[in-house]
């Protein structure tokens, strides 16, 4: 009940993102409040640098106030396609790429099976995502951290640790299984 | 419509980006042609997305937030959302002008309609033509595409890396084998062979002769490939080697070998 009177209380996503469409700056700003700490999160991660990580935020929100007449929000999830901008940028930065696989606003169609607008909810999905990548042998957790968060390959991987290709591709198959089954997605 | 769909966990891999060029690009080819796999694929970058809540959760600094409210405060709304908005353009000048102008514009329009049609109808006829033969066409793409996510796919096929024989020219190679299927895609650098030879690539069997996987001539960037040769089924591999040979290959062997991989 909690959990539901706290969604009813918040804005949606979706009124937000409309909002800011219509050139609402206060608006941007509660959807910034909102996904800030996640979008920074995994762009610190990969890059490692407080600096560069603030720039790929901003060049995201800013991406948003710009082009949010095209997001439909009923079609795609905001915080998904924040997330998978927020890592394909930090990536691309950190291997001198261009960002060219950048999902576009006209192209966001992910649906995270999942809602973020929600502090409990979120706490509880993060907390489950930790539990998932902990439980996983070491092996597997570090396959899976170095082709999500430093962008490698299968054959990167393999030469990083010395691992056989074979190897490797197994331990990210089961591990992508497994966070799959742990966290019901 | 293809019949053939990308399996689920390897959609997982594209969209965590795990996978090497030649596996992505089949496997994007393919998607370009399949609307369920491209709806499949979105999900599976949504399942990824959540790894990103395996990251230590930080605040960034409370300039960061002031430094983009400054950068919207002046920035001007793009067309698509005054539009939303609801900003209006009342001015009756710029009504007026926007009258004579789409009135030009129809009249220009009319005429060069006119003056089109009759080559658009001598186009229609090549253009039905085009079509039976890119239907033929991508029916093969199609059949070729299917295969190549297959050979990458599957857990048994082979990846073997080819190095340069000391002496000769040209980068490493790779190629994926399976030996079950009969499938092979080699990809490598190489510089373009002297005239009159060609580079041939030959799966060298763990008993019998060598068998030919293909003639082959790099591009003028030197980038090489092998895409599916015919080749016998079950056949097991001991390694894998590329020779120059005269035009048009050889069957059996005959020059120098410039690239070899042994299957590990």
């Amino acid at each position: 009940v909690n959990q539901q009177t706290e969604a009813h209380r918040v804005p949606l996503d979706q009124d937000l993102v409309k909002a800011i469409a219509g050139g609402d700056q206060a608006s941007l700003g509660c959807l910034y409040d909102r996904y800030s700490g996640l979008v920074y999160s995994v762009a610190l991660r990969v890059l490692r640098d407080t600096a560069a990580a603030e720039e790929i935020l901003q060049d995201i929100f800013m991406q948003l106030w710009q082009k949010a007449s095209q997001f439909d929000v009923q079609r795609g999830s905001l915080p998904a396609w924040l997330l998978v901008m927020a890592r394909n940028r930090a990536i691309s930065r950190l291997r001198q790429r261009n960002p060219t696989s950048d999902a576009s606003m006209d192209e966001a169609s992910m649906s995270l099976p999942y809602r973020l607008d929600n502090f409990v909810i979120e706490r509880e999905l993060l907390g489950k995502v930790r539990a998932a990548m902990e439980g996983l042998p070491a092996a597997q957790r570090e396959a899976l951290e170095l082709a999500y968060f430093e962008g490698l390959t299968h054959s990167e991987i393999a030469e990083r640790t010395g691992e056989p290709l074979g190897t490797i591709k197994t331990r990210l198959r089961s591990g992508v299984e497994t966070l799959r089954q742990k966290c019901d997605c | 419509m293809p019949v053939y769909h990308i399996p689920a966990e390897d959609l997982d891999l594209l969209a965590l980006g795990a996978l090497d060029p030649a596996e992505r690009q089949a496997m994007e080819s393919h998607l370009r042609e399949c609307g369920e796999c491209e709806r499949g694929l979105a999900a599976a970058q949504a399942r990824m997305a959540i790894l990103a809540l395996a990251a230590p959760q930080q605040k960034p600094s409370p300039r960061a937030k002031e430094q983009l409210m400054t950068r919207i405060a002046t920035n001007e709304p793009n067309v698509a959302s005054a539009r939303q908005a609801g900003i209006r353009e009342p001015k009756r000048t710029a009504w007026t002008l926007a009258w004579a102008g789409l009135a030009f514009g129809l009249a220009v329009a009319s005429i060069l309609l006119w003056a089109g049609n009759e080559r658009l109808s001598r186009e229609m006829q090549g253009l039905r033509q085009d079509t039976a033969q890119l239907q033929q066409q991508f029916q093969q793409n199609e059949e070729q595409n299917r295969a190549l996510v297959q050979l990458f796919a599957a857990q048994d096929t082979l990846h073997v890396v080819l190095t340069p024989v000391a002496g000769q020219q040209g980068g490493p190679a790779t190629v994926e084998y399976n030996a079950q299927r009969g499938l092979l895609f080699y990809t490598g650098t190489l510089p373009a062979p002297a005239a009159g030879r060609s580079y041939q690539l030959w799966l060298v069997p763990v008993s019998g002769n060598p068998i030919s996987a293909g003639v082959f001539a790099p591009d003028s960037g030197g980038r090489a490939s092998v895409v599916l040769p015919p080749l016998p089924v079950g056949v097991t591999a001991k390694a894998f080697a590329v020779t120059i040979e005269p035009a048009g290959g050889m069957p059996q062997p005959t020059g120098p070998k410039v690239q070899i991989g042994a299957v590990g």
